[in-house]
């Protein structure tokens, strides 16, 4: 199987699994405990937490570990939200995040605050210029994704963090598909909250870390026994925390070279899918792109029957994000492009890993046009 | 902007017949299924999404139901044969699914989404329709809505009583399933 799925989970990298085995049976004790066994689970999380805070220039106390992406987003939104709310009530985002944020906002606008979507340009950009423009006194919090998970985009988040500093404002990104695929410093890039998920980083799934810089004012949203430091109350999913340290370090080991490679898998299927096949159309934009990100447009062609066509042939992609795959849904990300809704329906996004290799690009990219060829004719077109 | 909403055919009228690739891509034509039975079409918008599993997966738990009144259930959409194949086999489908890419199908039943301000445009509605031995169309059910299921205990009970019914097109209408929409009348 050629897996070129990575945007909606990455495989568990066999020396991360190995790092985490002996700390579902061996060490399987509660980091809260004060014998040993307690002891020692406390130490290997603290440990993640050190190599976390080191992937992204933060200090370990910064770093706060939770269930996902989707939970760090939530806490970092509705955390900062109802703990500044004598501060002000307004909250900026854009039309193409992730559901984990915008439907958090959506809550919070049910709860009384006021959230503006930014729109995007037709490559998924929101403009530094249109973030100061929307910031008003009672701004508290400016929430723009680093990369989007559909399009590969990369926002200038260096400079709408600084927009929002300037703002009086405290700025939050979600990193969830950026980490490991792009350097990131959350002191250089002006983040004062940044969420993180393992399981797209050859990490295991059920585990996250949110970025908090010191002196945040912050309110926890899961109230219970107080682990990390109050902010997110539940015993520790300690095997989970020591293969997203493991994951993250050895990412970001590699990850100058593994962006060049994967830049260079990328291009190859752009460049030769757009001068092979008729009607294709690139989404999102050529440079400041995700290294790992392809996300196509056909006309006349059934994004789940190419999915399931590719399938066939042994190679997993996936029509948007995983979250949208089984939605009637069109795309609210390519929706924002300008899209139309039936455009949406011809979807398909490559998204590669640092495993991948050019023997799969080719493969992939001698029966696409074929496979294109066939549904299209199916269709009647 | 809307257009000129598709109006469904109504109960009473000759069913229009189709033939059209089933999910196993083999040929399916409508007057060859009624053929000694009576035909449930279960037209919704889209394979793999949770609301059509959650009625496909629904009508197959009550298909013997269905047999015993002499009902046979053909779902359609307009997927091609891949997913319609695919999604079968995933839910362990038990009876056909038709494919109906250009949604010519479901435009000759008028219960195809038209509305320019739909998500839907170009797809089926979620709708029901019962169509006799006779090709008679004797219960028609449709919504705008893709969310909305219908309720399957009322629906059972419409089929089963609109085929109790004698046959007689120009008496028969729709019969009002409480809280549901019901086909407009012609």
């Amino acid at each position: 199987m050629i897996y070129f799925d990575n945007g909606a989970t990455t495989p568990l990298d066999h020396r991360v699994l190995e790092e985490m085995l002996p700390y579902n049976e061996v060490h399987f004790g509660n980091p809260s405990s004060l014998h040993a066994l307690g002891r020692n689970a406390a130490n290997a999380v603290e440990t993640a937490r050190e190599k976390v805070a080191r992937s992204i220039g933060a200090r370990p106390r910064e770093v706060f570990f939770t269930s996902g992406g989707t939970e760090s987003d939530n806490i970092a939104i509705q955390g900062v939200a109802f703990a500044n709310r004598s501060k002000g009530d307004h909250i900026i985002t854009c039309a193409i995040e992730h559901h984990a944020v915008l439907n958090t906002c959506r809550f919070l606008e049910m709860a009384g605050f006021k959230v503006t979507y930014l729109p995007v340009d037709g490559e998924g950009f929101v403009s530094p210029e249109a973030v100061k423009e929307a910031m008003t006194s009672q701004t508290i919090l400016v929430s723009i994704m680093a990369a989007n998970n559909e399009i590969g985009t990369i926002q200038p988040i260096r400079e709408i963090g600084k927009v929002a500093k300037e703002g009086g404002a405290l700025f939050h990104t979600d990193a969830v598909q950026a980490m490991g695929k792009m350097p990131l410093d959350v002191d250089r890039d002006n983040i004062d909250l940044l969420a993180m998920s393992a399981h797209k980083l050859h990490g295991p799934k059920g585990v996250g870390a949110l970025f908090i810089k010191k002196n945040t004012t912050i309110r926890p949203i899961v109230f219970g026994g107080g682990q990390e430091r109050g902010l997110r109350s539940s015993t520790e999913n300690v095997a989970g925390i020591v293969g997203m340290g493991a994951a993250i370090s050895l990412v970001t080991q590699s990850m100058v070279e593994d962006i060049e490679m994967m830049s260079g898998l990328r291009d190859s299927i752009i460049e030769r899918a757009l001068a092979s096949i008729s009607g294709v159309h690139l989404n999102g934009p050529r440079s400041q792109r995700l290294c790992n990100n392809v996300h196509f447009r056909f006309d006349r062609v059934e994004g789940e029957s190419l999915v399931l066509s590719l399938d066939k042939l042994g190679i997993a992609t996936s029509t948007g994000s995983a979250c949208s795959s089984r939605s009637i849904e069109p795309s609210h990300v390519l929706r924002a492009l300008g899209a139309s809704n039936e455009q949406c329906r011809g979807s398909l996004r490559i998204s590669l890993n640092r495993m991948n290799d050019a023997d799969e690009v080719e493969y992939f990219l001698s029966v696409l046009p074929q496979v294109v060829s066939d549904l299209r004719s199916m269709a009647g077109g | 902007m809307k257009s000129e909403a598709a109006i469904p055919i109504a109960v009473g009228s000759k069913a229009p017949d189709f033939t059209a690739p089933g999910d196993q891509g083999e040929l399916t034509t409508l007057s060859e299924l009624v053929n000694g039975k009576s035909v449930l079409l279960i037209f919704y918008p889209q394979d793999w999404g949770w609301v059509c599993r959650t009625e496909i997966l629904e009508f197959q738990s009550r298909q013997n139901d269905y047999e015993a009144i002499g009902v046979r259930l053909v779902g359609l959409s307009t997927n091609l044969v891949v997913s319609h194949g695919v999604w079968s086999e995933h839910l362990n489908l038990r009876f056909t699914l038709v494919s109906d890419p250009p949604g010519q199908i479901a435009e000759a039943y008028g219960v195809l989404d038209t509305d320019e301000d739909s998500f839907n445009k170009g797809r089926t509605k979620r709708a029901l329709i019962l169509v006799d031995q006779e090709m008679m169309v004797r219960f028609v059910w449709v919504t705008d809505d893709p969310w909305l299921e219908p309720d399957y205990d009322s629906i059972f009970n419409a089929c089963s009583e609109a085929l109790e019914r004698s046959v007689s097109p120009k008496a028969s209408a729709a019969r009002i399933v409480e809280g549901y929409e019901v086909a407009s009348q012609r």
